[in-house]
């Protein structure tokens, strides 16, 4: 993982409220350089925070009220190909696994294992 | 779509004009070979004819002369003598008239009828008076014709009458002639002396004298003769008179001619009729192959759209029609066109045939025609109509097969996005009770209280989703087994719906719930149906309405009814979508009201138990401009059926 960045900030995206606030909560609980950049509970919400909040990486829940996370991630890659962006989503099966990988999606984690968020956010974050 | 087969047609016009021809000639033949057959017998029967004919004129003409010379004879200076003698020739002779002159004048004319209108301009006739004049000159009779006698040509005899002692020189008898006679005789008389056999029709007889000819013209004589007339030498020509042809060849043709006109008209007539009943067959030959045809055709597709343009256009183009519909029965038996060629006139025949499968009637065809169809036909378009309700039916069956394919498909799409949706719905809900759980858990002592207050509370609103989703999924579980059942009883509607909303506010954390209810208002209804329809009701507005906003629930008395309401400031129910939403997994898929709470099935739920309440419910326009959704719950059992059948 080479030298660890002084800071690594996340975008959290999702449409449910405890959802954005168990991972901030944990984000914030692991300290050491991890940050909330920004929360966003729909795509829209989703692509003005990270225009104007600039994350290293974005959590991105894959069921979203107007679109999928999937197509969030495919417009963001396309402007930004270097965007670092973890599919935090609750159903993860092979076919959402390979599209997000086609798509250039850094990684794919069931919500049911929040607790590697933190370390995802370092291996995914901006290299040292 | 009909195969065509070539019949190949009689030919009895050109065999009956053969036939008249050949009988035309024939008879052509037949009647040369009479005629000829004919004039070869004619000519030797006919000579002899005229053999004795000439005979019997000559002999006629020498006994006329002979009597007249006798009259003269016997004349003396008396007439009296004279006009007995006369009398005495005319009565029994072909003599008609004698005529008595004197010095040119007529002194006496004698007949044995009577009759003297015209023999006083007989005797003035120039050739006669010619003949006084030789008689007297030199004694003897002398015979003239033609002279004219009523207009008729006849032959007048005329001798002296002289003294007997008197006649012995010219001088003498000139002067001593006491008169003339004359006997005028017609020539058809003395042609045709009565009770002799006549010539053969046609004949003419030509005599040809000094003075004249007498009769018509005679084409090729058959006998030329002379005869004595008198002192005169008359040439008599005996032959056919150049219109009195023999007719028998003509006879013949003609018979022949009638004969193949006949057999003509008869070899026609019976090939019309025999043209007509090939016609007549040749058209039955078609129908059949066209049922033929049309039943293998009808089988080839289960779209009536294209089984039915082809069908159409072939039964008017067998039929001669002009005009085919065809009309589907539906559910109620009506009729509805579903495909018309062609357009009928006001004047046309018009055929309904109903399309029948068993007992049931599932089309009628109807055709409209200029012509009056005849019976064959009218069964012909029965078998067709036959083929035509069995095409239908299936048709029929197999679209309402799609359509059953398609809702199963759809079911079962809507099935696996509710299963997509409850998976989430679960995920999401235990993992945020466990992640608050181990934060709690880990991080208790570093935790000020608001935060794990908050933490808290948090776990009981998840655990109360859970709870919802779980009684949803549970109810649905029941409703799909057909083992739901609610047991009506009178409650007041107002206290329930009092605690059940408080207990339901989680459902709505996000929105300012207001709860009005009349205390008094009384419903007959489940407590355990009036909980799960208030939790619905609050659930969907929780879904659907932003946050913030208020949520109102509301219970009031409705005319008998007692009325449980929810309203919310979302964005509403379309029109459109106000039954749709009813349907189990349906979920409104609109970019500003879809959500990614909520399994789709709880506006179902709702109405199963407001179904088997006895309740009604509405969805309206709440006065904010989102959603109302009513419950009308009765307010005394409604018959036998709400609490037993469930």
């Amino acid at each position: 993982m080479g030298v660890a960045p002084r800071s690594n900030r996340a975008l959290i995206v999702d449409d449910d409220d405890d959802m954005r606030f168990l991972l901030r909560v944990l984000i914030e609980a692991a300290n050491e350089g991890l940050a909330v950049a920004g929360e966003a509970r729909t795509a829209q919400e989703a692509f003005e925070q990270w225009r104007t909040q600039e994350p290293d990486v974005v959590v991105l829940d894959n069921r979203m009220p107007d679109c999928s996370g999937l197509d969030v991630a495919a417009e963001m890659l396309a402007e930004r190909p270097d965007q670092s962006i973890i599919l935090f989503t609750a159903f993860l099966d092979d076919e959402t696994i390979a599209r997000a990988e086609a798509l250039g999606v850094r990684a794919c984690l069931s919500k049911d294992r929040y607790d590697e968020l933190p370390a995802a956010l370092w291996q995914y974050g901006p290299a040292a | 779509m009909a195969v065509r087969t070539r019949r190949l047609r009689s030919r009895a016009p050109s065999t009956a004009i053969s036939f008249a021809v050949v009988i035309v000639l024939a008879s052509t033949v037949i009647a040369v070979l009479s005629q000829n057959a004919a004039n070869t017998h004619d000519r030797e029967v006919e000579r002899g004819r005229a053999a004795a004919h000439i005979a019997r004129l000559g002999a006629q003409l020498s006994a006329t002369v002979a009597w007249t010379t006798e009259v003269a004879a016997d004349a003396s200076t008396d007439v009296t003598s004279i006009a007995a003698a006369a009398l005495r020739v005319t009565t029994s002779g072909p003599v008609e008239a004698f005529v008595l002159t004197r010095d040119g004048v007529v002194q006496r004319t004698i007949t044995a009828s009577g009759a003297t209108s015209r023999l006083g301009d007989t005797a003035a006739d120039p050739v006669i008076t010619a003949a006084e004049a030789a008689a007297i000159a030199d004694g003897t009779t002398h015979v003239v014709a033609p002279v004219s006698l009523d207009g008729a040509p006849a032959i007048a005899v005329v001798g002296p009458a002289y003294a007997a002692d008197d006649k012995s020189t010219l001088e003498a008898r000139r002067a001593s002639h006491p008169a003339v006679v004359i006997g005028l005789v017609r020539f058809a008389t003395l042609r045709h002396p009565p009770d002799q056999p006549t010539l053969w029709p046609g004949a003419a007889v030509r005599i040809i004298t000094q003075q004249g000819t007498i009769g018509a013209a005679v084409r090729h004589p058959l006998l030329t003769s002379e005869v004595r007339a008198g002192d005169a030498v008359w040439r008599v020509e005996v032959g056919n008179a150049p219109s009195g042809t023999p007719i028998v060849g003509w006879l013949v043709f003609l018979t022949g001619l009638i004969a193949a006109a006949a057999v003509f008209l008869a070899m026609r007539r019976q090939h019309q009729e025999r043209r007509r009943a090939e016609d007549e067959v040749d058209v039955r030959s078609r129908q059949l192959e066209m049922i033929a045809t049309t039943s293998a055709a009808l089988q080839q597709s289960l779209n009536l759209a294209e089984l039915l343009p082809t069908f159409a256009v072939d039964v008017s183009d067998e039929f001669g029609l002009a005009s085919v519909s065809i009309l589907v029965a539906d559910d109620h038996g009506d009729f509805t066109e579903v495909f018309r060629y062609g357009r009928p006139l006001r004047a046309d025949e018009t055929v309904n045939v109903d399309l029948r499968r068993g007992w049931r009637t599932v089309g009628r065809l109807t055709v409209h025609s200029s012509q009056p169809l005849d019976p064959v036909s009218v069964q012909s378009l029965q078998a067709i109509a036959d083929l035509l309700a069995i095409a239908v039916t299936n048709a029929q069956l197999y679209q309402r097969e799609q359509q059953a394919v398609a809702r199963l498909s759809e079911l079962d799409a809507l099935k696996n996005a509710f299963l997509g949706t409850v998976s989430h719905e679960l995920r999401t809900a235990t993992t945020a009770v466990q992640g608050f759980g181990e934060l709690l858990t880990e991080h208790w002592d570093a935790m000020p209280d608001a935060r794990r207050r908050e933490l808290a509370s948090r776990i009981r609103r998840q655990a109360g989703s859970l709870r919802h989703l779980v009684d949803d999924l549970l109810d649905y579980a029941r409703l799909e087994r057909e083992s739901l059942r609610v047991s009506p009883r009178e409650l007041v509607l107002g206290d329930i719906v009092q605690h059940l909303a408080d207990s339901f506010s989680p459902l709505v954390s996000s929105h300012e719930l207001v709860v009005d209810v009349d205390p008094e208002v009384v419903a007959w209804a489940d407590p355990i149906a009036v909980e799960r329809i208030l939790a619905n009701l609050l659930s969907n507005a929780g879904k659907y309405a932003p946050p913030a906003t208020t949520v109102t629930v509301t219970v009031a008395r409705h005319g008998d009814r007692a009325r449980l309401s929810v309203a919310d400031e979302g964005p509403g129910i379309p029109l459109e979508d106000r039954r749709r939403v009813f349907v189990r997994f349906y979920r409104l898929d609109n970019s500003e009201t879809i959500r990614t709470h909520g399994a789709g099935i709880g506006l179902s739920i709702l109405r199963d138990f407001a179904d088997r309440s006895g309740a009604e419910v509405a969805i309206e326009d709440a006065p904010g401009g989102g959603a109302l959704i009513i419950v009308d719950f009765p307010t005394a059992p409604v018959g036998a059926t709400t609490a037993e059948d469930m």
